[in-house]
């Protein structure tokens, strides 16, 4: 390692990896985030499994089981989906929100499930509801 | 330093880090609004001992804390904080070898590889690579919080360094 008097708090270099890290972000922005165009459906994975499509405009709560007996309510209106009452302990899923547009996506690690919307053209395998 | 120094120093970042993390998810931080973001206050513990441990002790402060997160919030979550820790630390080394960075960039660029490793291994767990959904959110959040762990590196290690007598 080089000494240690020699590393400066800031040095001139760090904002080559500031701006890297920053368009690597806008980058990344642009990709994720489409802009609202066919109706979206909730896709559902469970495992890496497809686990059931939910189309937005078919309100109404649905319950999912995950991995570990993990149990959610996930919860369709009209312009986007959330979750309710999860078992999980870390409760990330239900901290996001709501998610309303294409590309967005909530996620349970323990239950291992995945909610993404996706547009119309996502080729569903299972429609429900 | 002697070794037993240096292994004494080792087993209390150790100790630190798992402090830090136990602290800071006990901290809500309702200002990020993302989900499983964290400050990464951690990091400190590691990104402190490469200049006074060396690679082999930082790599063993990282293990502690992943077996640490294993221990105490299952399997999961102890292979995504294996997987951050380790590519982080991958990263911070490298940075530190080519000796042109400060603590601000060399931290940021750490909290960037982190998360990253970490989004890869939520990926591949559930075979569902649309949680890169987020990236872009965690990369911008890897700039404020690794700059502000940066700026106490730089402003903690110096002085321990100097206290130490290490080089």
């Amino acid at each position: 390692m080089k000494k240690l008097s020699k590393t400066p708090l800031f040095a001139a270099a760090d904002i080559f990896i500031i701006a890297l890290v920053l368009a690597a972000a806008a980058i990344s922005f642009f990709i994720s985030v489409k802009g609202a165009g066919a109706p979206l459906s909730a896709c559902v994975k469970i495992n890496g499994r497809d686990a059931g499509v939910y189309p937005l405009e078919h309100a109404g709560e649905y319950k999912l089981v995950g991995e570990n007996g993990i149990e959610m309510t996930l919860v369709v209106d009209g312009d986007g989906v959330f979750v309710k009452d999860s078992s999980c302990r870390d409760k990330i899923c239900e901290k996001t929100g709501k998610i309303t547009r294409e590309g967005q996506s909530l996620i349970c690690m323990p239950g291992r499930i995945s909610i993404a919307l996706e547009g119309e053209s996502g080729g569903a395998d299972a429609v429900v509801g | 330093m002697s070794a037993a120094k240096k292994n004494a120093l080792c087993a209390m970042l150790c100790a630190v880090s798992a402090v830090l993390s136990t602290l800071e998810s006990a901290l809500p931080l309702p200002v990020f609004f993302v989900p499983g973001c964290r400050l990464g206050l951690s990091n400190l513990a590691v990104i402190t001992a490469i200049p006074l441990v060396g690679a082999a002790g930082s790599l063993s402060v990282v293990g502690v804390k992943a077996l640490l997160i294993f221990v105490t919030r299952g399997v999961t979550a102890g292979i995504m904080s294996l997987c951050g820790g380790l590519l982080s630390l991958a990263v911070m080394l490298f940075l530190f070898w080519l000796a042109r960075f400060g603590f601000v960039g060399v931290s940021v660029a750490s909290a960037a590889a982190h998360n990253t490793a970490q989004l890869a291994a939520a990926g591949l767990l559930m075979g569902d690579m649309r949680v890169f959904s987020f990236w872009w959110l965690y990369l911008l959040l890897s700039i404020v919080a690794g700059a502000l762990t940066g700026v106490s590196a730089g402003v903690i290690i110096p002085p321990l360094g100097r206290a130490l007598g290490a080089r």
